[in-house]
This record gives structure tokens, C-alpha cells and sequence, in this order.
């Protein structure tokens, strides 16, 4: 295989990214932060517990909204990391094929502090089963709470989908702009989206977290 | 600035400091996020966001400060907020009995308005909070005593951000 995770990992873990004189972490045209993750899951999750307390009709919406931040920030994140001069200096040189572009940002993604993702199956262009042995999400949920009715995962369900989306819908090897209007095209206008189904979940007692990504029907 | 060490656990891909797990996230997952919930909880939105952001901030806080109190406390609480990408803080208004904090670098605030562009109410919840958790340790007090309230804010029209910090007795 083409792509070295060690190397990537142990090179991306290691960059200096920290607050500059004004406390801002610019990189990969955004910015950054070291964020706690405490602090997402419970903002996240007492949203959906208060909700479906109330049996809020907004529940479903609030949810998806919950993924909707996910590709949002694979779209910008993963697609801003994809074309900057780190990754065409540590990545780039080991990819031989488009596959290697999804093994590759999954690999950095193994860097960011999220938990460690392993590719379980990649049909090129048309699927991706990805697991996630401790993810941040589900970490916190069991930290805090009894066990879920079911999955719990939503960044990283939007994350699956990004991946998918940048490589095989909108071809992030073309180095596209990452503009607003081409994130609402490729995620949600032009037909043959990605969306992620988180199938098991350790908020529901699984060993591991695991996600089907295929294209939307339709 | 001195940086606190951060320590990537290779073998789970888990990043801590003062073993506090920590992840890398942009203002674009940090606003749509905030979007979202404050869409999902209306009015109740603001409150989470503050009490959520202290309980997170704190539970680091209390171990990077340890023994450390007064100034010398909040300022190393300061670097640590600039250390994690939250933005830096004016805070030589603040003394034991409050205060006001000001921001023109507010991750928060700069990433809304990139994003979405001004908003009718201020947008700096998680910092409201993480500026009650340093003060109420920095300066000793009861975490009920103290109140944290963005007054202005950059991402809704505001010259910058300003924070009031009021301690109930004020003292």
C-alpha cells in the first residue's frame, strides 16, 4: 500500500499549531482551534436529550443539523488540508491512485485528536466502510450517560460523508475553490451525494463505531 | 508565550493536555455547530453554551493553574485561551472584584462573520464561559458568585468584544 499512516500521523501530529499573537491558528485557509472535546459533546448532546424529552418535533431536524456541521466542516477542514502545501509535501508523494487520496485524508484525520478511523472497505467511487475503534463522540457519551437506543456519532458520520464527497462528487484532486455555493452543490443539488449511515455505535454497547458511506438514490 | 504541553497518544490518536482530551476543529464545524444548536434551543441556546464551555474550561483550569492564584493566575489562563486557538484577551481591566474583559480576536466572533456575516446577539458563548471559569479560580471565588455577560460583540456589530464580569457582594 501506497499510503503511510505512521509517517503521516507522526508528521501532522507534530505541527506547530498553536495560537499566534492574536490567539489565531491560521492554517489550511481557516482557522483552527484546540478545542476541548468535552465541550462539543455536551453541548451536542444535551441539545438532542432536551429535545427528545420534550418530544420536540425538532428533534430529527436538530440532529441533522448536528451531521449538517459535520460536512460543513469536512468540506472546508479535509478539503482545505487536501490542498495545502503540507499535504503536497507529506501526502501527495505517496499517491498512486484516487483511493489513496480517501486512505490519505484518513490518515491525517488520525492526527487531529478524533479517535483512531480505520478504512474497513473502499469500492472506488461508489462506497466507503470506515470504523472508529474510540471515537470522541461516543467516548463522551459513555462518560456521561447510560447506553444510547442508537448511534450517537455526528460529526463523524458528516466526516464520512466529506471524504466521499471531496474525492469522488466534487474531485478535490482538480484543487476546486471551496466556495459556499459548490459546498450546497455537491452536497446537497447535484445528484449522487455521499451520506453516512452510522450502522454501530458504542453509545449502543458495539466495540466499535462503524459507517456505511454510499451515494444517495436519486 | 510559554505553550502548555499537548501529548499525542499514538496509540488511541487521542490528544490531551493536563489530560483533558483536546481536538482540532475550524470555525467552520465551530459555527455551524453553534448554528445549529442555537437554531434546535431557541432562547435556552446562550445558557447551554456558557455553562458547558466553564464545565470544560475548568476541569483543565483547576490543573494547569494548581496552586497558582491572583494576576499571575489569570494571565497563565490567558496564554493557554491564545495557546488553543480561542483568540487573545485584554484583561488589565479585571481585578479580584471584576471587571471588563475586551477582545478584537475572538475565534468565535471572526469565524461568525467570515461565515454568516453580523448577527443581531453577541456570538461569544464558549468564551463567556471559559473567562467565568479563570476568573472564578484565578481569584478564588464561588463559581455561583460570578457572572460573565458579552456586552458587545465584532460578530454583532460591535467595535470588539466586551465582557463584563460582576461578582455578586462585589467582593
Amino acid at each position: 500500500m501506497a499510503i503511510d499512516e505512521g509517517a503521516i500521523v507522526a508528521a501532522c501530529s507534530q505541527l506547530p499549531l498553536i495560537g499566534n499573537e492574536d490567539g489565531l491558528i491560521p492554517a489550511y485557509n481557516l482557522y483552527l482551534t484546540r478545542h476541548y472535546a468535552d465541550y462539543y459533546n455536551t453541548i451536542s448532546y444535551e441539545t438532542v436529550r432536551r429535545l427528545e424529552s420534550a418530544h420536540a418535533e425538532g428533534l430529527g431536524e436538530a440532529e441533522r443539523n448536528l451531521t449538517e456541521a459535520g460536512h460543513v466542516c469536512a468540506f472546508n477542514t479535509f478539503g482545505g488540508i487536501m490542498m495545502s502545501p503540507e499535504w503536497d509535501a507529506v501526502v501527495r508523494p505517496m499517491i498512486e491512485t484516487r483511493e489513496d487520496w480517501v486512505r490519505g485524508i484518513v490518515a491525517v484525520v488520525n492526527s487531529l485528536g478524533w479517535g483512531r478511523w480505520r478504512i474497513t472497505g473502499l469500492e472506488p467511487g461508489a462506497r466507503l466502510e470506515l470504523a472508529i475503534d474510540n471515537s470522541y463522540e461516543s467516548t463522551g457519551w459513555l462518560a456521561r450517560y447510560a447506553r444510547s437506543t442508537r448511534p450517537r456519532c455526528y460529526l463523524a458520520a458528516g466526516g464520512c460523508a466529506g471524504i466521499m464527497n471531496l474525492v469522488y462528487h466534487a474531485d478535490i484532486t482538480g484543487r476546486p475553490a471551496l466556495t459556499p455555493a459548490f459546498f450546497r452543490e455537491i452536497f446537497h443539488e447535484r445528484p449522487g451525494s455521499f451520506r453516512a449511515t452510522e450502522v454501530e455505535c458504542r453509545t449502543t454497547g458495539a466495540p466499535a463505531c462503524r459507517f456505511v458511506t454510499a451515494r444517495r438514490a436519486g | 508565550m510559554t505553550s502548555i504541553p499537548v501529548v499525542f497518544h499514538a496509540e488511541t490518536n487521542v490528544a490531551t493536555l493536563a489530560g483533558v482530551p483536546h481536538v482540532f476543529h475550524c470555525h467552520y464545524y465551530n459555527c455551524a455547530l453553534q448554528d445549529a444548536i442555537e437554531r434546535a434551543l431557541g432562547s435556552e441556546a446562550p445558557t447551554l453554551l456558557r455553562d458547558e464551555a466553564e464545565t470544560a474550561a475548568r476541569a483543565e483550569l483547576e490543573r494547569v493553574l494548581g496552586a497558582a492564584r491572583g494576576e499571575a493566575a489569570f494571565a497563565l489562563g490567558r496564554e493557554l485561551f491564545q495557546q488553543l486557538g480561542f483568540g487573545s484577551f485584554d484583561a488589565t481591566a479585571v481585578s479580584a472584584s471584576g471587571g471588563v474583559v475586551t477582545s478584537d480576536s475572538s475565534h468565535y466572533a471572526l469565524g461568525w462573520l467570515a461565515m454568516y456575516g453580523p448577527r443581531p446577539r453577541p456570538a461569544c458563548h464558549f468564551v463567556a464561559g471559559y473567562l467565568k471559569a479563570l476568573f472564578s479560580i484565578a481569584f478564588a471565588r464561588e463559581r455561583a458568585t460570578v457572572n460573565v455577560t458579552e456586552t458587545e460583540c465584532l460578530a454583532a456589530h460591535g467595535a470588539n468584544c466586551r465582557f463584563d464580569v460582576e461578582v455578586q457582594g462585589g467582593h
